[in-house]
């Protein structure tokens, strides 16, 4: 099976450029719905899930393998290999930012210039560096996901719902948007928020663009701070808007800041 | 009747937590519950307070990176287990509902209710636990030395662990539904099985050595665990059984009570033949002379106990044995000596009687035989007579010594080399004045002498 097949990807539109989207922790690539059609016109769009979330086939997630971001950055090289594609935009959301940071590192061929979304190189606080969030807090985001998986879980969500003569409610509960496997889950939450990538992003060479949401709980102002002082070619846009998720809360915004960053000379 | 045209407005006599959340993510409004969960002020609502103020850390990110993406595309989430926080880092448990108001898909505000389950969340951080626990647990069952499994209380096997494979040669998938007792229980045991079922459902745990039946049909010993396991209704449910094979202890146990009886039996042999030679060297010599010898004598038991230790036990070497008969009055490459023959083992019995013998022959070789002059030789040789019942045949040939002659009476050394080696061996001795030196035979049943 192909890493294509594996991670359920969609590609669309037709051109010359072509431009990826990671969807980040928590949710799928549906997140996109209203971002990426908008490029289609005049790009190839590629958008998938990451392993174990969506459509992805879970059946593949190596505890071992997606340990550190590193797996993931691998599927991202070998999806764009086996699209024989050279050259794209890479847009990451949240930590997506830090996995396409590490394959535009690794294969500069590949990934020509980067859009981090709402990124954060570390969330934990450490001396100087303020990433907003001590690590107990992180911990207890660990709980909160396990309290709140009880009844969504696969294998549980029939039982818990004393429904075993109703397997339909269970069903709904786990196909619909954004659920995953609760292990899965658990352990991608703490790939996401216990990782440092703060020399991993120093490393980045291509133009990158830094998009963030001005009141983002998890990205504090001194992340893009630390971002803007310690990226080699970096550019910030900050939207005067609320949240992690500008790409679905405000995507117009999103669209117009990401096609001046692709295409800088065509006017919207 | 009440007006039915009437809505329902009163938000603050409601006993549920209600907020709304403005587009631009602030706490617009809050009804008196919640804002008395927070121990906020009601002109502090809508000053600059984030909804997701009023959430835990942990649940500020959950809150962004699950729960705005699922108003943002569903329009509402249900059930979710969050816990406030005060502004002195206190915490509320609620559930909470959200509904969005999406225009354009954007979200105009978003209304919030919440019910505290304290207790409820309480008892799902301990399902948290359990879960945990339970993986725990399967971890430690799975790895576990000890066979391991769970058993219904209608007998039929529902677990069984890799350690029970190993133990009892079933694959898990084999056992399973399968009934305890036909699968592993000797039939003879069957109804004791009974008994310890009785005891364990009063609460009791089983415990103690027993024997349960291997797939190729051997009985294998083991010491088992039994204790009852109960359902939801605290009913009794069936039990779990661990066992760890003990066969190898078992076996060790059974060779050292056989070795202890036979370090018995030894004992008294040793002692029986002590008491022989004492008296028999006690006709011979007195004083400080009878001292010498009797030493002499006991030494050569010793080297014999020596060889029959050196071969583990019960099988002593007839090279090994005779050579060390000459140990202590020669050096092993004396060239006057010659010792050869096919390899014999012999049992114990035997080996001290030929040892004390060719001891007492080389003694009289020293002293007044071949070996008591530099021109003298001994050759002891032996061979195995075929035949329908084999015998060994050992010759000692004395040569080059002064001339001997048959002594006046029977001393120890002829006791041990006639009639006691005979008695024991069941066979034949003989001896010759021959001219050229003493000369001396046996021959017995090799069978008795190697048993």
């Amino acid at each position: 099976m192909s890493t294509v097949e594996r991670c359920a990807v969609n590609t669309s539109g037709s051109g010359d450029e072509a431009i990826v989207f990671l969807h980040g922790y928590g949710c799928d690539s549906g997140m996109w719905r209203k971002v990426a059609p908008f490029f289609e016109k005049d790009s190839r769009v590629v958008t998938y899930d990451l392993m174990g979330y969506g459509k992805s086939e879970a059946t593949h997630y190596d505890m071992a393998r997606y340990a550190t971001l590193d797996g993931h950055a691998d599927d991202l090289i070998a999806i764009l290999d086996e699209l024989q594609l050279k050259d794209v935009v890479a847009v990451g959301h949240s930590v997506s930012a830090m996995t396409i940071g590490l394959a535009a590192t690794r294969r500069p061929d590949l990934i020509g210039k980067l859009v981090m979304i709402c990124p954060s190189p570390s969330y934990a606080n450490d001396n100087s560096y303020v990433g907003g969030f001590e690590q107990r807090d992180l911990v207890g985001l660990l709980n909160v996901l396990d309290v709140n998986y009880l009844g969504w879980a696969q294998e549980m969500a029939p039982q818990i719902m004393g429904a075993a003569d109703r397997p339909e409610l269970g069903q709904e509960l786990t196909d619909s948007f954004c659920q995953t496997d609760p292990d899965i889950a658990r352990h991608f939450a703490r790939v996401t928020f216990l990782s440092d990538h703060r020399n991993d992003v120093k490393a980045i060479a291509q133009p990158t663009l830094v998009l963030q949401c001005k009141d983002d709980i998890l990205v504090p102002p001194s992340v893009w701070t630390w971002l803007t002082e310690n990226m080699q070619d970096v550019e910030l846009t900050v939207l005067d808007a609320t949240g992690h998720c500008p790409h679905m809360s405000y995507p117009e915004e999103t669209i117009k800041v990401l096609a001046d960053f692709v295409r800088p000379r065509i006017n919207i | 009747m009440s007006d039915s045209s009437e809505c329902l407005t009163d938000f603050d006599q409601w006993p549920c937590g209600l907020a709304v959340m403005d587009a631009s993510g602030q706490l617009e409004k809050t009804n008196a519950f919640l804002r008395q969960w927070l121990g906020m002020d009601a002109a502090e609502q809508g000053v600059d307070v984030r909804f997701v103020d009023i959430l835990s850390r942990a649940g500020r990110i959950y809150f962004e990176t699950h729960l705005r993406p699922l108003l943002l595309v569903n329009g509402h989430f249900s059930e979710v287990s969050l816990e406030l926080e005060r502004p002195d880092g206190t915490r509320v448990a609620v559930f909470m509902n959200g509904r969005a108001t999406l225009s354009k898909g954007r979200m105009v505000s978003a209304h919030f209710s919440m019910f505290r389950n304290e207790q409820r969340q309480a008892f799902e951080h301990e399902l948290v636990a359990k879960r945990r626990e339970s993986e725990a647990f399967k971890v430690l069952v799975g790895s576990s030395p000890y066979a391991i499994m769970s058993v219904s209380m209608d007998r039929t096997i529902r677990a069984w662990n890799p350690a029970a494979e190993q133990l009892f040669g079933y694959a898990e998938a084999e056992v399973i539904g399968q009934k305890f007792d036909e699968i592993l229980v000797p039939p003879g045991d069957r109804k004791s099985l009974g008994e310890d079922l009785q005891r364990i459902t009063s609460g009791e745990t089983v415990r103690g050595e027993t024997e349960r039946l291997h797939k190729n049909g051997h009985r294998v010993q083991v010491e088992r665990s039994i204790a009852a396991i109960h359902d939801v209704t605290q009913e009794y449910s069936g039990f779990v059984a661990t066992y760890s094979d003990i066969s190898a202890r078992k076996a060790s146990e059974a060779h050292i009570q056989t070795l202890l009886q036979e370090v018995n039996h030894r004992s008294k042999n040793l002692i029986a033949v002590v008491q022989v030679i004492a008296r028999q060297t006690a006709r011979m010599y007195e004083g400080s002379e009878f001292f010498s010898a009797f030493s002499k004598r006991l030494a050569s038991l010793t080297s014999n106990q020596d060889t029959l230790l050196n071969s583990r036990g019960n099988q002593a070497d007839l090279e090994t044995l005779a050579r060390s008969q000459f140990a202590h009055l020669v050096t092993p490459e004396d060239p006057r000596i010659t010792v050869g023959g096919p390899t014999v083992q012999m049992n114990e019995a035997t080996s001290q009687a030929i040892g004390m013998a060719l001891f007492e022959l080389a003694t009289n070789a020293a002293k007044y035989g071949g070996l008591s002059k530099d021109t003298g030789s001994v050759t002891l040789s032996w061979v195995v007579a075929q035949g329908p019942d084999p015998k060994l045949e050992i010759s000692w040939v004395e040569s080059g010594g002064p001339s001997v002659s048959a002594p006046e009476r029977m001393g120890f050394g002829s006791q041990v080399t006639g009639p006691i080696l005979q008695g024991i061996t069941s066979g034949e001795t003989k001896r010759e004045f021959h001219p050229d030196g003493f000369r001396w035979f046996f021959s017995a049943p090799l069978a008795k002498m190697t048993e």
